[in-house]
């Protein structure tokens, strides 16, 4: 086994933790790292060796998350469509009723760039310079989108409710 | 008037971002905000309830599908999930190897090489780690205007050391952490922060020799290891490649720090000897302890390691 291949063996597991974290469905996770890891070992000798391994990885999962919720969206979007033309549509303020015991289950109602930015910071420890690699977008924005987050997370956790939240998974 | 802080700084604060002066003052700023606080409260205990919802799955095997993929040569891309104990346990099998402590460049055991599988490890540990958050290169930034950088550890391991102060080549200590390294045996790695961001890592581990080796240096992927035994102690010095002088200049002030003379030069009389308490042996542990240090210590004060 090659030293590239070696160090992506070593990241998996946190790999894995973070897909479940921003999944929140084990199987998805594993989907999404197993792609993400074929990725990296099929690109691992483009890595910049002068850059941190763990923060490329995590670029990597991040940048293949993004292209499976796109994908996600789609089959959805076509879904729905069918769905419409058959059924009436939910009461419009149904989730708003959903009971939030914890940060886990709150983070089902962020919005996807909320979530993210969560999970890296409180999750991963990533610093927001970090963080800011792996999503590329400016730190400022990092700060701002994890502020936002954990201002909701806050008002799901104290009865603040979510009318104004649509759950997202 | 009293100072006005955004909510920019109290989630910088929240986050252990912000040290020294500034978090004393947002604390108090908070004292009078009990609400404020409170949020400020719950967004630490967000981070907490994360860990405690998906730290277990740090310790899950891997599965199947997931362990294949590192197995040689290639294989096919597998979709099914294998869900007996059998499985599961092949998949253990398969990452208890991936992760064993063979050396990953040099491809020697730390017997068969002096210390090699050990500054092997040390490189790798140097590769996955983490860049420097903001407060660690601001910390750093600080102890060059000359202000505190050191803590004293209180951790309990078996040497009794002391961290090596690199504060004279302007980098200063803001992690110790206990961290698995060859052959199984756990270690200390510290981590040194300089002001432009870069950073240093020297890494101990106890094992006991007689005969003295000598320095040597190794390098692979940009890493550059400089690693020696004295006695109750193997060390490494990992430093990016392209520090040059720079990262000989650190790996000489750590060896004298343990009392050995670098490159022939002569010991000095007044050098710390490290002392050398029962050792306790191996002690795996997945999870990796880790203590920060802040930049609330005293200057130049040296740090005790006791793995």
């Amino acid at each position: 086994m090659d030293d590239e291949k070696r160090l992506i063996a070593q990241q998996t597991p946190h790999l894995r933790r973070f897909a479940i974290a921003l999944t929140g469905n084990p199987d998805r996770a594993d989907d999404l790292v197993q792609d993400a890891v074929e990725r990296a070992l099929r690109k691992r000798h483009s890595w910049r060796r002068t850059g941190s391994m763990r923060s490329w990885l995590f670029k990597v999962l991040y940048r293949t998350h993004l292209n499976s919720q796109a994908r996600r969206r789609l089959e959805r979007d076509s879904a729905d469509r069918l769905q419409a033309q058959s059924q009436t549509a939910a009461p419009a303020n149904q989730d708003s009723h959903v009971e939030v015991l914890n940060v886990a289950v709150a983070l089902d109602y962020l919005p996807r760039e909320q979530r993210e930015v969560v999970v890296m910071v409180g999750l991963e420890g990533m610093s927001y310079d970090e963080a800011a690699f792996v999503v590329g977008v400016p730190v400022g924005t990092i700060k701002s989108r994890l502020y936002r987050g954990r201002e909701a997370l806050y008002a799901l956790r104290h009865g603040e409710g979510t009318d104004h939240l649509r759950r997202v998974k | 008037m009293s100072e006005e802080f955004d909510e920019l700084d109290l989630l910088a604060y929240a986050d252990g971002r912000v040290t020294g002066d500034r978090a004393a003052r947002i604390k108090a700023y908070l004292a009078e905000r009990p609400e404020l606080a409170q949020r400020v409260r719950d967004f630490a205990q967000q981070d907490r309830e994360l860990h405690a919802q998906y730290d277990h799955h740090l310790d899950d095997p891997l599965p199947d599908r997931l362990a294949q993929l590192f197995d040689e040569p290639s294989a096919e891309r597998p979709r099914a999930r294998l869900k007996t104990s059998l499985a599961q346990a092949a998949a253990a099998a398969v990452l208890m190897a991936v992760t064993g402590g063979a050396g990953w460049w040099l491809g020697q055991s730390a017997d068969a090489g002096g210390d090699r599988g050990f500054a092997n490890a040390a490189a790798e540990r140097f590769i996955l780690a983490a860049p420097l958050s903001d407060s660690e290169i601001a910390g750093a930034q600080r102890m060059a205007s000359g202000q505190p950088t050191l803590q004293r550890f209180s951790d309990r391991i078996s040497l009794e050391l002391r961290a090596p102060d690199l504060s004279a080549q302007g980098y200063r200590l803001v992690d110790k952490r206990r961290v698995q390294l060859d052959d199984g045996q756990s270690g200390i790695a510290l981590r040194y922060a300089g002001a432009q961001g870069d950073q240093v890592q020297v890494f101990l581990k106890s094992r006991w020799r007689e005969r003295v080796q000598d320095v040597r240096t190794e390098r692979k992927n940009d890493v550059t290891v400089t690693y020696w035994n004295d006695g109750p102690i193997v060390v490494a010095v990992a430093s990016p490649s392209d520090d040059g002088p720079a990262g000989q200049e650190l790996a000489d002030e750590v060896q004298k720090a343990f009392g050995r003379a670098p490159k022939g030069k002569p010991k000095s009389p007044d050098a710390t000897i490290p002392t050398l308490e029962p050792y306790s042996g191996p002690q795996p542990q997945r999870q990796e302890a880790s203590t920060p240090t802040s930049g609330d210590g005293t200057a130049g004060q040296p740090s005790d390691i006791q793995p």
